[in-house]
């Protein structure tokens, strides 16, 4: 045995990547790298340049000039400020005391109530804005009995109309957020307030409100988010109204002298803007992180029939104006008609029509979910385990690149993937793997976030037995780790799966004829005036959502509606 | 082959050293302990040792063979850990039947060693339980069974008892042992707590702070310590000052100690002169009533503890510090109380005496 002399101090950089042993997820890791360089990155750098090229191919700032001097560009940009932010407030005022109810009270059908609360924020896009039309457009069945009464109101369509449409789509997330703060709140602290006399108004407002505001703003960050990126409902209720994203869209697609180059410059934009609301919103979070320790949760409040049934009611009228449009969606699916004019009674007429017609498109839309979603478990549980398992300066940087496409509106993704991929060295523009692509790129992150929560609470040690046993890691991973962290992915994985099946905005950038899906279809259908076709496909979706989330439901208890 | 070697091992963390320069090794085997404070690196030489972490300096050997770049499940290992670790997903036959299969058992031969390993810790009636909601006690024998029936040519356990009550860890830690010796498997011994240290094992290394103090026998560890870190680790050491100087009368070994106003003669292992630290042992000091040698002092008792078998003294001495000393009185014989003054006869050749850091050895009983 040979005595060494001991090197002083501590290995350097070098010495300790030379000691590491290559094992599967040093591939895993290699692997990932390579994903998010050429779909995440890539796509990205490419727009970025695509925005400074001008006509003729050289470099230029005049995108950018044109911006700020054309008012048609920045109006847009303040359009959507105006009208994302008032969505958010709305939403607020919504979601706010409806998850106070139905947290703190036993009202009645809460179930009931919660399943109807997420289908609308699942709902198929630009459903509500469509919904909203029949029954308040000009023709409309509300507008339609009211101007009868001798009453007349302004229509859905314009930014008002955008605004509700959003805020009745997107307060599910004040209200899952809150729900979820209110129940783990430490009610020790609610009740020092009130043995300290405050009244319970003003108990609210200084201690329980306080308290879950970090969470009340997460939630307020998806709403303006999700309003901000929103492609459909403006396009269908803006008439003329514009927003960024329909401006990219139609920069990007305009037969008459579209411009690309102009379309990565409003992505850019909306890009940057995204950015700067998500770091403000942690920002803010930051300074006033309370951490709870949740000792003692809150009890649920037994309440006499009569104000039961009162907050009962309260509670049930937002959810159930939410869900109207899809309900509308799915009576009108089966309203006999002949061509598009709709007859009296009942029939099968539109969905015989669908497919008979679009076979292709429901066929496409399942085949590129299902394949997504495989794809997406399986990357997101291993991109997971490197995140919990393998912290390191490598993987840290995976954190923070996947999660960007989670602020990338579905247009802004669509364009960057288009002009990173319809050039060589890679062509993919109008095959399904673009789609499949955007698909996983920009629902992933909802099944990293769930298989990171549940590997936490996972213990590491269970996994180091088996390796001890003469497991390899990888045979390890799947025989273990994986298996027990199968249900708690899914209540992410459903996520990821069910607005994969709705995605719109980056579809109808990518598709091309053959690769038509559901949504685009609706899309097309709604904008000829097919509204039995549309609805007969919108419910063919809503269908699909309602069923995975009750099958996500039985098998996971009750985690899988929780969000 | 079983035996492992550890050449200069030192494992980082950033800049810390977590085991610093661990130089020694284990025989075929031995059933090896590994004790120290918490934190002083304890599981990270275990750990490295079983693969999970990489030693930047030294080597390993497992027999004559240098383990360094050998990952984990190519070890032929068995790992009990302090959380059971368990697989909870399945049955407690599946569980010890893990490592077989993985080794690409038939299936007759794995029912055969799964049951008998089971026998073993006594767990066969429990074979088709899924073992969630078993106990404590139940899963860590499920565990041991596990390690065990893939006859691994190293057995490790990071502090495996340390979740269980009192009672049951003496009564596991004997069968620990008792299976350890039937089945001559070389074992390596995570634990803080000394007592069961020095009831298991053939040997034990005492670290701190990431260095190896003392490896040693529990007898040679207890009476011997190597340094004033390990007299006070293990069991309970009185340490007090006292002087050493050069005795003119006679071979230069010998020395004479002032200790607490006494004047005393021993024979060092070598020569020293200045200031000295013994460590003595509760046990090591006699108490009386009367002064019974010219060497004896004067204390006062501060508190008394019955204990059953012996009582515990805290005694204030006349510098003020406190002794504690332990006493067997015989059936007959009073206790002293509480304020009494007494005389402590300190068996002084029995104690072992430091230099005044407290490193090295200047005097103990019996050989060096
Ligand atoms: N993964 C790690 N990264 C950085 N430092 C670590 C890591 N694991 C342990 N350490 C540090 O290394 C030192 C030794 O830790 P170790 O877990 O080996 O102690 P231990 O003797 O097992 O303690 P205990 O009795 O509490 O289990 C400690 O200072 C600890 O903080
Ligand atoms: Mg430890």
């Amino acid at each position: 045995m040979l005595a060494r002399p001991n090197p002083a101090g501590a290995p350097t950089v070098k010495q300790r990547l030379l000691l590491t042993r290559w094992d599967f997820w040093t591939f895993v890791t290699f692997c990932v790298y390579i994903f998010m360089l050429a779909f995440i990155v890539y796509p990205l750098v490419s727009l970025f340049f695509n925005s400074f090229v001008s006509k003729d191919g050289g470099f230029t700032l005049q995108n950018y000039l044109n911006f700020f001097k054309v008012k048609y560009y920045h109006q847009a940009l303040l359009n959507s400020f105006l009208v994302s932010s008032l969505a958010t407030v709305l939403a607020i005022l919504i979601g706010t005391p409806l998850a106070y109810i139905a947290t703190r009270y036993d009202i009645k059908f809460k179930g009931l109530m919660r399943l109807m609360v997420i289908m609308s924020l699942l709902s198929p896009p630009f459903i509500g804005a469509y919904s909203w039309i029949l029954l308040m457009g000009n023709n409309g069945f509300i507008t339609k009995f009211i101007r009868e009464l001798g009453i007349q109101i302004p229509s859905i369509y314009g930014w008002h109309g955008i605004v509700i449409v959003f805020a009745l789509q997107f307060y599910p997330h004040i209200f899952l957020y809150v729900s979820g703060a209110l129940k783990t709140i430490d009610t020790s602290l609610e009740e020092a307030s009130e043995s300290l006399g405050m009244t319970a108004w003003r108990r609210l407002r200084t201690v329980t409100l306080p308290l879950i505001f970090p969470t009340l703003s997460a939630g307020a960050l998806m709403v303006f988010m999700a309003s901000f990126a929103d492609f459909g409902t403006p396009m269908l209720l803006g008439q003329g109204y514009k927003v960024l994203p329909i401006l990219a869209y139609e920069q990007f697609v305009s037969e008459m002298g579209g411009n690309p180059a102009m379309a990565s410059t409003l992505s850019v934009i909306m890009i940057f803007f995204s950015t700067i609301i998500l770091f403000s919103q942690r920002y803010f979070v930051s300074r006033k992180n309370y951490s709870m320790t949740g000792m003692r949760t809150p009890v649920v409040k037994k309440l006499k029939p009569m104000p039961k049934v009162l907050l009962t009611v309260l509670v049930f009228i937002p959810a159930s104006i939410s869900i109207l449009p899809q309900l509308t969606v799915l009576v009108t699916s089966f309203l006999a008609k002949s061509g598009p004019v709709f007859h009296r009674g009942f029939s099968l007429d539109s969905y015989k029509e669908i497919f008979f017609r679009v076979p292709k498109a429901i066929l496409n839309t399942y085949s590129y979910s299902v394949l997504s979603i495989i794809i997406m478990v399986i990357a997101g549980m291993l991109i997971a385990y490197l995140l919990v398992r393998r912290k390191n300066k490598l993987t840290a940087f995976i954190d923070g690149i996947v999660m960007i496409p989670y602020i990338m509106p579905g247009t802004v993704l669509g364009i960057s993937l288009i002009i990173a991929f319809n050039k060589p060295p890679i062509v993919l523009t109008g095959t399904w793997v673009i789609l499949v692509i955007a698909y996983v790129v920009r629902k992933i992150p909802y099944t990293i976030r769930s298989s990171t929560a549940v590997l936490h609470q996972l213990d590491r040690s269970v996994e180091e037995a088996s390796v001890s046993l003469g497991v390899p890691p990888m045979k390890t991973f799947f025989k273990t780790t994986g298996r027990l962290m199968a249900p708690g992915v899914m209540s992410g994985a459903i996520l990821s799966w069910i607005t994969t099946i709705n995605e719109l905005s980056s579809t109808l950038v990518l598709y091309y004829g053959a690769t038509a899906t559901i949504s685009v279809t609706i899309y097309s259908e709604v904008f000829t005036s097919n509204y039995g076709t549309g609805a007969a496909l919108a419910s063919i979706l809503t269908l699909t959502t309602l069923v995975s989330l009750l099958i996500a439901n039985k098998l996971s208890g009750s985690r899988g509606l929780s969000l | 082959m079983s035996s492992v070697v550890f050449n200069h091992v030192t494992k980082y963390f950033g800049e810390n050293k977590a085991v610093n320069d661990a130089h020694f090794s284990i025989e075929e085997g031995e059933f090896f302990t590994l004790l120290g404070p918490s934190g002083c690196g304890k599981t990270t030489l275990l750990r490295t040792i079983a693969g999970f972490y990489r030693n930047e300096e030294g080597d390993i050997y497992f027999g004559d063979r240098v383990i360094n770049d050998v990952p984990t499940h190519e070890r032929n290992i068995g790992m009990v850990f302090q959380n059971y670790a368990i697989f909870p997903h399945l049955s407690v036959f599946d569980n010890v039947a893990y490592g077989l299969r993985a080794r690409k058992m038939g299936k007759k031969e794995i029912e055969t060693k799964v049951m008998e390993a089971l026998e073993m810790v006594e767990l066969s009636h429990l074979r088709d339980r899924i073992p969630s909601n078993m106990s404590g006690g139940q899963q860590q024998r499920i565990a041991l069974a596990r390690a065990i029936v893939i006859r691994p040519a190293l057995l490790l356990m990071d502090e495996p008892l340390s979740n269980l009550d009192a009672k049951l860890r003496v009564k596991m830690r004997t069968d620990i042992r008792q299976l350890q010796k039937e089945l001559n498997i070389t074992t390596i011994y995570v634990t803080h707590d000394q007592e069961e240290a020095l009831a298991v094992s053939d040997r034990i290394a005492v670290l701190n702070e990431g260095v190896i103090q003392q490896i040693a026998t529990p007898q040679q560890i207890y009476q011997y310590p190597h340094n004033r870190f390990v007299a006070n680790f293990i069991g309970t050491s009185n340490f007090v000052e006292g002087s050493c100087e050069k005795d003119p009368d006679s071979s230069e070994h010998a020395g004479i100690i002032q200790l607490l106003g006494t004047t005393r003669k021993l024979s060092l292992h070598k020569p020293y002169e200045g200031k000295v630290v013994f460590a003595i042992r509760p046990e090591q000091v006699h108490l009386s009533g009367e002064p019974a040698s010219n060497h004896t002092v004067q204390g006062t008792v501060k508190s008394v503890s019955f204990l059953g078998d012996k009582v515990s003294y805290l005694i204030t001495l006349p510098d003020g510090s406190v002794m504690d000393v332990h006493d067997y009185p015989g059936k007959s014989q009073h206790l002293f109380r509480e304020k009494q003054s007494l005389f402590l006869d300190i068996q002084l050749e029995r104690t072992v005496m430091y230099d005044s850091t407290g490193q090295e050895v200047i005097y103990h009983a019996g050989e060096a």
